[in-house]
């Protein structure tokens, strides 16, 4: 007996196929529990998906310099408050009920020498569809992405002593209305004092206004700011432990009482301004008095990066960029002043 | 259509509707031209007409050769020569003098800064208004700020292109009081198309009483334009508020409409623009204000409407 292969034959038995398919589908009898895990060969198959994907995706388009030198603290921070859940980390096994997920997450500090630096920044970048891997809470910022790669990098290497010290600093003295783990948690990136344990991504606290920092961690929560390791810190916490927490570190000393000094010409932007560029002087906003924020003494690395990351990417056209103050005003800023404007407005040092 | 067209039947922004020396004499070679056109026009539709009609042979070669010599060679040269003659004069920019007073207007992306010169007293900013004397004669030195412009008045006289680094002269003479309307002709950027000016011409009395007015310094300062940092690109003489970036806005509640033309000053158009200029202007080079209390942009509004 022969079988003729007729486009009808091959029409009714395609739709046999989907309509069989729907079928199984609709009847519920597909197990979708995690419990009982993939086979190892759909286990192998899903891996073997993921890192082709991965590899090509990284391959064309994670950024040539993919990883962040020597700024750990935020990153170790974030990973402790975001990620340790799942993965664990140096002296701490994830947690059971994360890992009773299908798949459950995999051990980093075995895991991470898999994948180079840009593949790792794909992944923290994109996170991995149908497994828990989360997306990066805020794609807005490449350079917090960078730090990590350079956190998980460091996983397979990490004593228990280096991590404890990463992320955790002496509290200090309480804060009425706020818990003492909460408070633990800011000092753990920003030092008991406020001063941001000497990282130059993050902010000096100590000195700025209070009605500041309490709008900046609002901006935060509600994803305003864009920043995912801030994102993640103000997003469980009340209004008033937020008012509580930044009187708490306003009160503190710190910025706004050293006198800026550096270039003439970064002088002359900050008192002057450039009008024939429209660059307004930003002590015509950023002085005593006025209802802005203290930038005398902050950190010079933290405000160029917040210049740049308002400046925004070159490619993107101004108009359709934010119309929001400083990052209009930020794009007027000459590239080569930003580095010497921060310089001078942090006062001298770095 | 008819009504479509019939919208540009105004009186404050016509070159139909003069108030200028030289907008007049446009005007009116504009409409010699037009009857002209139309005599002509009419003449050579019987004139063909004739011709279709009539036998063939009528003319013989000479005579052909004679009609096409006058009627296509003399008489248009005559008429067309007779046209220029009389319309050299219009060319001719209105004669000037010391004496008399002079603007300076530089356009920006998307208003205008003016400069009033007047012979001998000292200058008086002010922007997005052009006042003229009906009567004097004033010559507007014009120029671009950062791209080019182009300055038209179609009720005053010939459009004048802004041109950065150049300055151009155009002379006018109002003659007669009223509020009309100029306008950017020029491409210069996404609201190119939202960047005109109020022009008000007035009798001469007058105007010496407002000109001295606007040299006044402004009634008084407002915590809130300094805490907010505004005086970082304008200024309001006297309240030691000097930004050169933006507009004057010393006397700013005396103008007649907001943002280059654009809005009626209204207290809610103007707490609205300060929050988001980008809204009623793309592209425009004030940022928003969108951290500011709406009940503080209207506290702002009232003080800056109080500027008269
Ligand atoms: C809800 C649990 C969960 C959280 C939270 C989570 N991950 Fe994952 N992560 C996973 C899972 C599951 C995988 C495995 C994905 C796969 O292999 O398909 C994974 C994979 C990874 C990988 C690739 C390793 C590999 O070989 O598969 C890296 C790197 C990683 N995560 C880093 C992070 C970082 C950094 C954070 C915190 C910002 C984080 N993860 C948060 C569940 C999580
Ligand atoms: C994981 C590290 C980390 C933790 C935990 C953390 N911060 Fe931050 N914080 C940062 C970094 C990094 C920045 C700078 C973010 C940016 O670039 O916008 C920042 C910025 C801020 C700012 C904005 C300051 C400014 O000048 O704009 C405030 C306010 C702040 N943090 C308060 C807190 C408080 C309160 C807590 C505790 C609830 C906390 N942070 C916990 C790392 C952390
Ligand atoms: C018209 C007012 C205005 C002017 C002028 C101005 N700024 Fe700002 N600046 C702001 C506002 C508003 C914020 C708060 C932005 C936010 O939190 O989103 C800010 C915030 C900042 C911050 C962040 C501070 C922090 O702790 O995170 C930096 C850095 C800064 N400005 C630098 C400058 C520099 C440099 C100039 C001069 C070239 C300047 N600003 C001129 C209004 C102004
Ligand atoms: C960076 C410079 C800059 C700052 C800061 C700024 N402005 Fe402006 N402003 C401009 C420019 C430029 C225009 C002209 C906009 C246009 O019409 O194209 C303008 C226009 C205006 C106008 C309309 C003027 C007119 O003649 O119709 C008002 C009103 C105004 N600004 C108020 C404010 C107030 C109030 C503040 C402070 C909260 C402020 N501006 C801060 C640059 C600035
Ligand atoms: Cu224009």
């Amino acid at each position: 007996m022969t079988l003729r292969i007729t486009w009808k034959r091959v029409a009714a038995t395609l739709f046999t196929l989907f309509a069989a398919g729907m079928l199984f589908a609709w009847s519920g009898l597909f197990n979708v529990a995690a419990s009982s895990g993939h086979w190892p060969v759909t286990d192998w198959f899903l891996h073997w998906v993921m890192r082709n994907s991965v590899k090509t995706h990284a391959a064309f388009s994670a950024p040539d310099d993919p990883r962040a030198q020597q700024e750990l603290v935020s990153a170790a921070g974030h990973f402790a408050g975001a990620c340790a859940s799942c993965h664990g980390a140096p002296g701490r096994r994830p947690s059971p009920v994360m890992q009773a997920a299908t798949p459950p997450a995999p051990d980093l500090a075995v895991n991470a020498k898999e994948w180079t630096d840009k593949q790792l920044f794909w992944i923290l970048q994109h996170g991995v569809k149908y497994s828990g891997m989360p997306a990066w809470g805020a794609p807005e910022r490449p350079d917090e992405i960078r730090r990590m790669v350079a956190f998980v990098r460091r996983l397979p290497t990490m004593s228990v002593a280096e991590y404890r010290s990463l992320t955790e600093a002496a509290a200090g003295a309480g804060v009425a209305g706020v818990k003492d783990g909460v408070l633990a948690g800011c000092a753990g990136c920003h030092g008991a004092d406020g001063r941001g344990r000497g990282q130059p991504d993050i902010p000096v606290l100590g000195g700025q206004r209070p009605e500041y920092l309490l709008a900046a961690l609002d901006a935060y929560a509600q994803g305003q700011r864009h920043s995912a390791v801030m994102g993640n810190a103000a997003a469980a916490l009340s209004a008033d432990e937020m008012r509580a927490l930044a009187g708490h570190f306003a009160a503190m000393p710190g910025i706004g009482t050293n006198a800026p000094a550096g270039s003439a010409a970064a002088q002359r932007i900050v008192e002057k301004g450039l009008p024939e560029i429209q660059l307004p002087a930003c002590a015509s906003c950023h002085a005593a008095g006025k209802g802005y924020p203290v930038l005398n003494g902050q950190r010079a690395s933290y405000i160029a990066q917040r210049l740049r990351q308002w400046r925004g990417e070159k490619e993107v056209v101004d108009a359709r960029k934010s119309h929001a103050t400083m990052p209009v005003i930020a794009r007027r800023i000459p590239a080569e002043m930003i580095d010497p404007l921060a310089t001078y407005l942090a006062g001298g040092q770095q | 259509m008819a009504t479509l067209s019939l919208a540009g039947c105004n009186r404050h922004q016509s070159a139909l509707a003069p108030f200028g020396v030289e907008a007049s004499s446009t005007r009116d070679l504009t409409i010699i031209l037009l009857i002209g056109a139309v005599v002509i026009a009419v003449a050579m539709s019987l004139l063909i007409r004739h011709a279709i009609r009539t036998p063939g042979e009528r003319l013989t070669h000479r005579q052909g050769m004679k009609l096409v010599l006058w009627a296509g060679g003399v008489v248009p040269t005559i008429l067309l020569f007779t046209l220029l003659v009389t319309s050299l004069p219009a060319m001719r920019p209105l004669p000037t003098s010391r004496a008399d007073l002079t603007i300076n207007v530089e356009g920006e992306q998307f208003w205008w800064r003016v400069a009033y010169r007047p012979p001998n007293a000292a200058r008086v900013v002010s922007a997005n208004e052009v006042r003229v004397p009906v009567g004097r004669t004033v010559a507007l030195k014009l120029m671009g700020g950062d791209v080019i412009h182009s300055f038209w008045i179609p009720g005053l006289a010939g459009k004048m292109d802004m041109i950065p680094g150049r300055t151009n002269t155009l002379v006018v003479r109002a003659t007669k009081p009223g509020r009309f309307r100029g306008v950017c002709t020029e491409f210069c950027g996404l609201s190119h198309a939202l960047m005109a000016f109020d022009v008000v011409a007035m009798e001469p009395a007058a105007f010496d009483r407002w000109l001295a007015a606007e040299a006044k310094p402004a009634a008084g300062g407002n915590a809130l334009f300094a805490q907010y940092g505004c005086g970082g690109c304008h200024a309001i003489r006297g309240t030691g508020e000097a930004g050169a970036i933006g507009p004057d806005l010393t006397h700013f509640g005396a103008r007649q409409t907001l943002a280059a033309g654009v809005l009626p000053m209204t207290t809610a158009n103007v707490a609205s623009f300060i929050r988001h200029p980008e809204k009623t202007k793309p592209g425009v080079r004030m940022p928003a204000f969108d951290h500011m209390p709406p009940a503080d942009a209207v506290a702002l509004a009232r003080y800056l409407q109080g500027l008269k």
